[in-house]
């Protein structure tokens, strides 16, 4: 493999310095593969035209060639797909609040499966170390079941506009009469973990402006289309009556 | 307002940061005309301090722990980057 100094790429880049040495004709780059390892070797900067980058194709081939003392000793290197270890970092934020992981929880008792410091503490015999241990974990529990609550109440409100037409139909109704934007609730796919930002984004911007008056005097307070709706659905004949429950209590 | 319906919006004002800036970083990656790899080790840097200056600010009590899981995910694949010089040398298409 050559050194860095040997380095010859594949960009544009003509010239790099990195620390206090410059390596004329530097390198790198060639996230892929619509630029062979074969193509790069006949031409150091081929010609990209039109065609665009296909991150899903690519993204993972990144290949850097190094080019020795010649160019035919071309070494591609891979390395990992950074996009994706992303979204399983943003999984594990997601897959701690959100219903269906207390859900697993539960059918798979993992509570006292993951819990690795109980058996010192019980190696302790020490009551009050039980107890003090035994609260913490409690105290965290609650923690955590209070904020899936709260998704839930979300969740399940968009659940129900968006399973029925009659209510959805209602809500844009709604929309239009506190002369908020005509847009449609999206819901949460627990495998899209950007789902939950869009969810959020969107019932944000159809009547969560009102909540901001407590913390921002400044701010109108003039699209309650949810606010309207979930206190005008039970009584309209138009919408279905949900089974043993009722649209304010969202 | 119903309680539990302004605990709705409470909570969204307060998911929506820590919710923003992945999505924002994904847009970064998902360039379809230019390499995004030399974004690679600035953007995750800024994510990580992002997430940690997050998981320090009181607002964000409820979501300490969760944050928390992310981000040992998060320092995990950053460590990562070690294993290849792409990475590092592709900074250089930044300047």
């Amino acid at each position: 493999m050559g050194s860095l100094r040997q380095l010859q790429v594949v960009t544009q880049v003509e010239s790099m310095v990195i620390g206090t040495a410059t390596f004329p004709r530097i390198g790198l780059v060639n996230q892929v593969a619509k630029w062979p390892a074969s193509a790069c070797q006949a031409s150091s900067e081929p010609s990209r035209g039109n065609t665009s980058w296909d991150p899903v194709q690519h993204q993972v081939q990144c290949i850097i060639i190094l080019f020795a003392s010649s160019p035919t000793h071309a070494v591609p290197m891979s390395h990992s797909c950074m996009e994706h270890s992303l979204h399983l970092a943003v999984g594990h934020i997601l897959s701690h609040i959100t219903p269906m992981h207390t859900e697993k929880k539960h059918h798979t008792g993992k509570y006292s499966e993951d819990d690795e410091s109980l058996p010192n503490v019980l190696a302790s015999d020490n009551g009050s170390a039980i107890i003090l241990h035994a609260l913490h974990k409690l105290l965290g529990l609650i923690k955590q079941v209070h904020v899936i609550h709260r998704i839930y109440y979300l969740h399940s409100y968009i659940f129900q506009i968006r399973k029925s037409p009659q209510a959805h139909a209602f809500f844009r109704q709604m929309c239009c009469e506190v002369k908020d934007p005509e847009l449609e609730l999206k819901l949460f796919v627990q495998t899209q973990w950007a789902s939950m930002f869009d969810c959020l984004d969107w019932a944000l911007t159809l009547q969560m402006v009102h909540t901001y008056t407590v913390w921002q005097d400044n701010v109108l307070t003039q699209s309650q289309a949810v606010k309207q709706s979930t206190q005008l659905a039970d009584d309209s004949k138009d919408v279905p009556p949900l089974c043993n429950k009722k649209y304010s209590e969202f | 307002m119903k309680v539990g319906h302004r605990i709705c919006i409470l909570f969204a004002l307060q998911h929506i940061d820590y919710q923003q800036e992945p999505a924002t970083v994904q847009q970064s990656f998902s360039t379809s005309h230019d390499p995004a790899v030399w974004q690679t080790i600035p953007v995750l840097e800024f994510l990580q301090w992002m997430w940690g200056t997050m998981a320090n600010t009181p607002r964000f009590d409820d979501l300490m722990d969760a944050i928390g899981y992310g981000l040992e995910n998060m320092h995990k694949w950053y460590h990562k980057t070690k294993d290849t010089d792409t990475y590092f040398i592709c900074l250089g298409q930044c300047s």
